[in-house]
C-alpha cells in the first residue's frame, strides 16, 4: 500500500476530506494492521468531482459487482449512486464515505480535525481523538475495537465503555 | 497448610527483551519506520488470506459497511 502516494493525489486534486478508520489511528497513535484507507468526503457536487478526479489518477475501480467492476474513468455519475464505496487502486484499496454514523456534520468534525503529515511529508487532515471514539462507540458493541477504544480513552483521560465490549 | 507461591524477583535478564525493542525504536528514524508500516502492509495484505484490494473483497466490505 503506498498511503503517501493516496494522500498527496487528494491533496493535489484539493479533495475535502477527513481521514478516519484504522490508517488514521495508526497515523495519530500506533500502529495497527489496517489494509484500506478510509476518507470522508465533504458531500457536495464540487468535491464529488475533485474525488473522482483523484480516484481516476490513482487507476480506481469499483462495481455494484465483481462482473461489473470497471475503472471509475469509465463511470460518469458513479460517486452519486450510494453513500459508501469500497475500490480497488494501483495503490491499495480505498473506502471513500459520502456520510458517516455518530458524528455531527463533516463541517464541525473538520472544524477540529487534526492536520499532520506522515513520516514520509504527505500532508493529511483526520479526525481528532473525540470523533474517532465516538465514531467507535456509534458502532454495535461487538464490532467495535477495544484496543483502539482504550488507547482513544487513554489520550482523552477518560475510560466509560469498556465493559461491554469484547476483548 | 501449602505454601504460598511467591514470583521470583525481576531481573535485568528479564527485561532485555523491552531493552532492545526500545533501543530499535529510536534508532529507527520515522521516515523508516513509516516506510517499514507500508511494506509490511503491502506484504500482508498480498497474503492469500488477507487480500482487501480485489473487487471481492470490497463488495463484500461494502456491504458491511452499508448495512
Amino acid at each position: 500500500m503506498n498511503v503517501d502516494h493516496i494522500l498527496r493525489t487528494f491533496g493535489d486534486c484539493g479533495v475535502e476530506y477527513l481521514l478516519i478508520g484504522g490508517m488514521n489511528f495508526l497515523l495519530r497513535h500506533e500502529p495497527v494492521l489496517t489494509y484500506d484507507i478510509d476518507f470522508w468526503i465533504r458531500d457536495t457536487a464540487a468535491n464529488l468531482a475533485r474525488c473522482d478526479a483523484a480516484l481516476r489518477k490513482l487507476d480506481a475501480a469499483w462495481g455494484p459487482t465483481e462482473q461489473d467492476w470497471r475503472p471509475v474513468a469509465l463511470q460518469p455519475g458513479w460517486l452519486e449512486r450510494q453513500e459508501v464505496f469500497c475500490l480497488t487502486s494501483s495503490s491499495g484499496a480505498i473506502d471513500i464515505f459520502r456520510t458517516v454514523k455518530g458524528l455531527p456534520s463533516w463541517a464541525e468534525c473538520n472544524a477540529r480535525a487534526h492536520a499532520g503529515r506522515t513520516a514520509g511529508g504527505a500532508a493529511y487532515r483526520g479526525l481528532c481523538d473525540e470523533d474517532m471514539l465516538a465514531c467507535q462507540l456509534a458502532l454495535p458493541p461487538a464490532d467495535r475495537r477495544r484496543s483502539r477504544v482504550e488507547v482513544l480513552e487513554r489520550a482523552l483521560g477518560h475510560r466509560d465503555h469498556l465493559d461491554d465490549m469484547p476483548s | 497448610m501449602s505454601t504460598p507461591a511467591i514470583d521470583p524477583p525481576a531481573t535485568a535478564a528479564d527485561d532485555l527483551p523491552r531493552q532492545e525493542q526500545e533501543r530499535r525504536e529510536r534508532a529507527w528514524t520515522p521516515a523508516a519506520r513509516w516506510q517499514a508500516i507500508q511494506e509490511t502492509i503491502r506484504w500482508a495484505e498480498a497474503q492469500a488470506n488477507a487480500r482487501r484490494n480485489t473487487p471481492a473483497a470490497c463488495i463484500a466490505r461494502e456491504r458491511r459497511r452499508r448495512r
